[in-house]
C-alpha cells in the first residue's frame, strides 16, 4: 500500500483541499442546485445572484449548451474524442454520457484544477466507462501540463479530431495574465489535428452592463477573477478557426432545442469553430 | 500527477484482477447475484420469523381475551358474556396492532397468518358456541350461522382492499423488514435519545422552514410571534423534533412570504405525512429508536457517503463478517439472537440492489481491512465481497491507506446522507455505543463534508482500491 515514503510529501497526492476560498466549480454547483459546496462558495454565489437575479438560469443555460454542443459534435460533426477543460462538479448529464449516447465509442478526458472535482469525477467512473473516460488534475494556466499529460496521450489519439470544450471557463483569466487566455486557447488548439473543434461560452457585458459589472465586482471582492468580454473579444478566441453556424450567438440561441423567448436574458456568448 | 498513474494503470489493474480472480477459482462475474440471493434469503427468513412471532403475540392476546370472556360457562347471562367477548375480540381485531399487521400482511405469508392466527382463535369461539348450544341456550342452527358469520367477518377483515406489494420492491416494505422484530425484548442495550429520532419528513419540513426563515434574516423569536409560540418551539420545529400543526405551518409560511399554492400544498402534505406515525411504530421494541431513524433516513437517501475507520461498512459486510463483529460486541448473546441480528443487517443490504438504489461512496481505513475479524477465512470472504461490490455501478469504494498518515477523519467514523430534495440539507450520522447523533445544521454538516472531501482526495482512487484489495487478499 505504498503511496508515499516516510514523511516526504508524495508528489502524486493532490494538495489538500481548500474550502475557505470560493472555487468556481463549487459556485457553479450551487447555482445548478448541487450540495457539494461550502459557505465561501455559497456566499459568492448568492452575492452574484443579487447582482444578476437570473444567475441560476444562466448557469443552467451553459449546462444545456454543453449538452447540445456535445450532441452536435458527436452526432452531426462525427467527433469521437472530447477534451473538457474546467469540468466542474459532475452534473448529470455529463459530457461522456451525452457523447456516448450519440456515439458509444466516444472518449472523454476531463480536466479541472480542483481536487474535490477530481475525487467526485473518479468516484462516478464506473466499469463501463473505464478506458473511455479519464481525468486530469491540471490548470489551463499551464496548457502544456494538460497537453503533455500521459493520461491525455493514453486516452485520446491526437492524430484524430478532438472537440475542446471550454464552457464558462475563459472568464477566469485576464488579458494581462501570462499566458493570456487567448494564448492558452491557441496553445491547446495548435496541438489538435485538422478537423478538431473548439466550443466556448463566455459571460459578456453586452446585454446588461450594470448587472454584469456588479457580478464582476462581487467575484473580484471574493478573490475570484472574473472578466466579462464583448462579442468581438469572444470571437477572438476562434482566431484561425472556421465558425460553425450560427456563429457567436447568445448562449440560449446556439442551435436551441426550442427557440428562447428572449435570448438576451442569459448574459453569455457561445460559439463552436472547426480547425481546417 | 495522480490521475496519470492511476488511469494508465487501469488496464493493468483489470488484467491483474482477472488473473487473481481465476487463481482463486471464483467465477469472474455473477457472484454479486449469489450475494443478492443470500440477502433475499435473509429477508425472507426474517419476514417469516417476524410475522410468525407477531401473529403469535396477537393470537396469545386474543386467546387470553376470549378465554377470560368465556370463562363463565353458561351460568350467567350468555348475551352479556357474548357481548363482552365480542367487544374484546373486536377491540383486538380492530386495534392498531391488528390493523397494522393486516396492512403489512404479504401474500406469501398469508398461510402463516391463517395457521397461527385465525385457526387458533377460531376453534375456541366455536367450542364456546357449541357449549351454549349443548346447554340449550342457543339453538344449533343459530350457532352454526353465527360461526359462519364470524368466519365471513374474519375473512373480510383479513383481505385488505389495497393490492399487496412485495416487501423487497416497496420502500414501505423495506421499512417493514426493519421495523418488525419478534419477541418483546429490546434489541440492544442502547438507550434511545430523548424524544426519539425525527422522521425524515419532519427533517425535511423543518429544514425548509429554517431555510425560509434565515433567507429573510428573521430570528427565531420573530418567527415565533407568527404562531404565538416561543423561539424554542421554532427551534424544535426546525429540527424535526415535534410534529406540525396545520395552522402553525400556514401562519409560518405566510410570515415567510410563501404564496405559491403548490409550494404551500407540498409542505402541508409533507407535514401531514410527518405527523402520521408509520404503522410499524406500534412495535416500538423492534429496533433501538436511533437505529430505526438511521434506516429510515438511509432508505430515503440518494447518496450515502461513509467513512469507516474500524470495520467494513455495514452495507458491504458478509454475513460471516457481521456475525464475527456481533460476537465481538456481545459475548453473552445466545446464537439465536446473533443469527437474528445478522439476518436483520443482511436484509438492510437489499438497499444497494433495489430498483433506483442509492449511491454508496465509502472510504474505509486500511486498518479496518487489516484487522482479522473472524479469522483469515472470514476476512478472505469479506475482501472478495468488497471486490464484487466495486463492480456495482452505484458503489464507489476507496481505501484510505496507512501511508496517507494523519488524516482529517481520525476522530472517528461517520456518514453523510443526501436526499433527493434540493431544499433538504445533508444529514450527518454519528454512531455511539449507546445511541447515535444526527446533525443537519448547515455549519455542522459543512465541517463533516469538508472532512469527507478531504479524505476522498487523500484516499486511493477507486481503481487503485481494487488493486489494494487484491494485495490484501494475497497477503492473507
Amino acid at each position: 500500500m505504498s503511496q508515499g515514503h516516510g514523511d516526504e510529501p508524495d508528489p502524486e497526492l493532490p494538495q489538500d483541499i481548500n474550502t475557505n476560498m470560493a472555487h468556481p466549480a463549487r459556485v457553479y454547483d450551487y447555482w445548478l442546485g448541487g450540495k457539494d459546496n461550502f459557505p465561501a462558495d455559497r456566499d459568492l454565489a448568492e452575492l452574484m445572484i443579487q447582482a444578476i437575479p437570473n444567475m441560476r438560469e444562466m448557469a443552467a443555460a451553459n449546462r444545456a449548451f454543453l449538452s447540445r454542443a456535445v450532441r452536435h459534435l458527436a452526432g452531426e460533426a462525427g467527433v469521437r474524442q472530447f477534451l473538457d477543460i474546467g469540468t466542474g462538479i459532475p452534473t448529470s448529464p455529463n459530457v461522456h454520457e451525452v457523447a456516448q449516447e450519440a456515439a458509444p465509442d466516444a472518449r472523454v478526458v476531463y480536466v479541472d484544477n480542483d481536487p474535490i472535482v477530481l475525487a467526485h469525477a473518479r468516484a462516478l467512473l464506473t466499469g463501463q466507462d473505464a478506458g473511455a473516460t479519464a481525468f486530469i488534475m491540471a490548470d489551463l494556466r499551464d496548457p502544456k501540463s494538460i497537453l503533455d499529460h500521459p493520461t491525455l496521450a493514453a486516452t485520446l489519439d491526437l492524430s484524430q479530431p478532438v472537440a475542446v470544450m471550454l464552457v464558462a471557463v475563459l472568464m477566469y483569466f485576464r488579458d494581462d495574465d501570462s499566458p493570456n487566455p487567448f494564448e492558452m486557447v491557441a496553445t491547446v488548439m495548435e496541438r489538435m489535428p485538422s478537423g478538431s473543434y473548439l466550443a466556448v461560452t463566455h459571460p459578456t457585458p453586452d446585454f446588461n452592463p450594470e448587472e454584469t459589472a456588479k457580478a464582476v465586482a462581487a467575484a473580484e471582492a471574493a478573490g475570484v477573477t472574473l472578466v466579462a468580454r464583448t462579442q468581438a473579444e469572444v470571437g477572438e478566441f476562434f482566431t484561425g478557426l472556421e465558425l460553425v453556424d450560427p456563429g457567436v450567438t447568445p448562449v440560449l440561441s446556439w442551435r436551441p432545442d426550442t427557440p428562447p423567448a428572449d435570448p438576451r436574458v442569459a448574459y453569455y456568448w457561445a460559439g463552436i469553430a472547426r480547425k481546417a | 500527477m495522480v490521475a496519470a498513474t492511476r488511469v494508465s494503470r487501469r488496464t493493468a489493474v483489470r488484467r491483474t484482477r482477472t488473473r487473481a480472480t481465476q487463481r482463486r477459482g471464483r467465477p469472474p462475474a455473477g457472484t454479486s447475484a449469489a450475494h443478492r440471493e443470500v440477502v433475499l434469503d435473509a429477508v425472507f427468513e426474517l419476514l417469516v420469523e417476524l410475522f410468525t412471532a407477531l401473529i403469535h403475540r396477537q393470537a396469545e392476546a386474543a386467546d387470553q381475551a376470549v378465554a377470560a370472556a368465556l370463562d363463565d360457562d353458561g351460568g350467567a347471562d350468555p348475551a352479556a358474556t357474548l357481548t363482552a367477548f365480542a367487544t374484546n375480540l373486536l377491540r383486538l381485531l380492530l386495534g392498531e396492532r391488528s390493523v397494522a399487521l393486516n396492512r403489512a400482511a404479504l401474500a406469501e405469508l398469508a398461510a402463516v397468518l391463517l395457521a397461527q392466527g385465525r385457526h387458533r382463535t377460531g376453534p375456541i369461539v366455536e367450542a364456546y358456541l357449541a357449549r351454549l348450544a349443548q346447554a340449550g341456550v342457543l339453538p344449533p342452527p343459530a350457532a352454526a350461522a353465527l360461526a359462519a358469520q364470524a368466519r365471513t367477518a374474519v375473512e373480510r377483515f383479513l383481505s385488505p382492499r389495497r393490492p399487496r406489494t412485495s416487501v423487497w420492491t416497496s420502500p414501505a416494505g423495506w421499512e417493514t423488514v426493519w421495523q418488525f422484530r419478534p419477541g418483546g425484548n429490546a434489541m440492544s442495550e442502547s438507550r434511545a435519545p430523548a424524544g426519539g429520532g425525527p422522521k425524515v419528513q419532519r427533517l425535511l419540513v423543518g429544514a425548509k422552514l429554517r431555510r425560509l426563515r434565515t433567507d429573510l434574516g428573521l430570528s427565531r423569536e420573530e418567527a415565533a410571534e407568527a404562531i404565538r409560540a416561543s423561539a424554542w418551539k421554532i427551534h424544535r420545529l426546525e429540527n424535526g423534533q415535534v410534529g406540525f400543526k396545520q395552522r402553525d405551518l400556514v401562519d409560518l409560511l405566510e410570515r415567510y412570504g410563501v404564496t405559491d399554492p403548490d409550494e404551500i400544498d407540498e409542505l402541508l402534505t409533507l407535514a401531514r405525512e410527518a405527523n402520521v406515525p408509520g404503522w410499524w411504530q406500534h412495535y416500538g421494541d423492534v429496533l433501538p429508536q436511533w437505529f430505526r431513524t438511521y434506516v429510515d433516513l438511509e432508505s430515503a437517501a440518494t447518496l450515502i457517503r461513509t467513512y469507516e475507520g474500524m470495520f467494513v461498512p455495514g452495507l458491504l459486510q458478509t454475513d460471516d463478517y457481521m456475525r464475527a463483529v456481533i460476537h465481538g460486541a456481545h459475548l453473552e448473546e445466545p446464537p439465536e439472537e446473533v443469527g437474528r441480528k445478522v439476518r436483520l443487517r443482511m436484509a438492510r443490504q437489499i438497499l444497494l440492489t433495489r430498483e433506483h438504489p442509492p449511491r454508496l461512496w465509502a472510504v474505509v481505513d486500511e486498518a479496518a481491512l487489516r484487522r482479522p475479524v473472524g479469522g483469515p477465512a472470514v476476512m478472505k470472504g469479506q475482501l472478495q465481497r468488497l471486490l464484487e461490490a466495486t463492480e456495482l455501478p452505484n458503489v464507489t469504494l476507496q481505501i484510505l491507506p496507512f501511508d496517507a498518515g494523519a488524516h482529517a477523519a481520525m476522530v472517528g467514523s461517520f456518514s453523510v446522507l443526501r436526499f433527493p430534495d434540493q431544499e433538504l440539507p445533508d444529514v450527518v450520522y454519528l454512531e455511539h455505543i449507546s445511541g447515535a447523533s444526527y446533525l443537519n445544521k448547515p455549519d455542522e454538516v459543512d465541517q463533516y463534508l469538508h472532512v469527507m472531501e478531504s479524505i476522498c482526495v487523500r484516499a486511493a482512487a477507486p481503481d487503485q482500491t481494487v488493486e489494494l484489495l487484491e494485495k490484501l487478499l494475497d497477503d492473507l
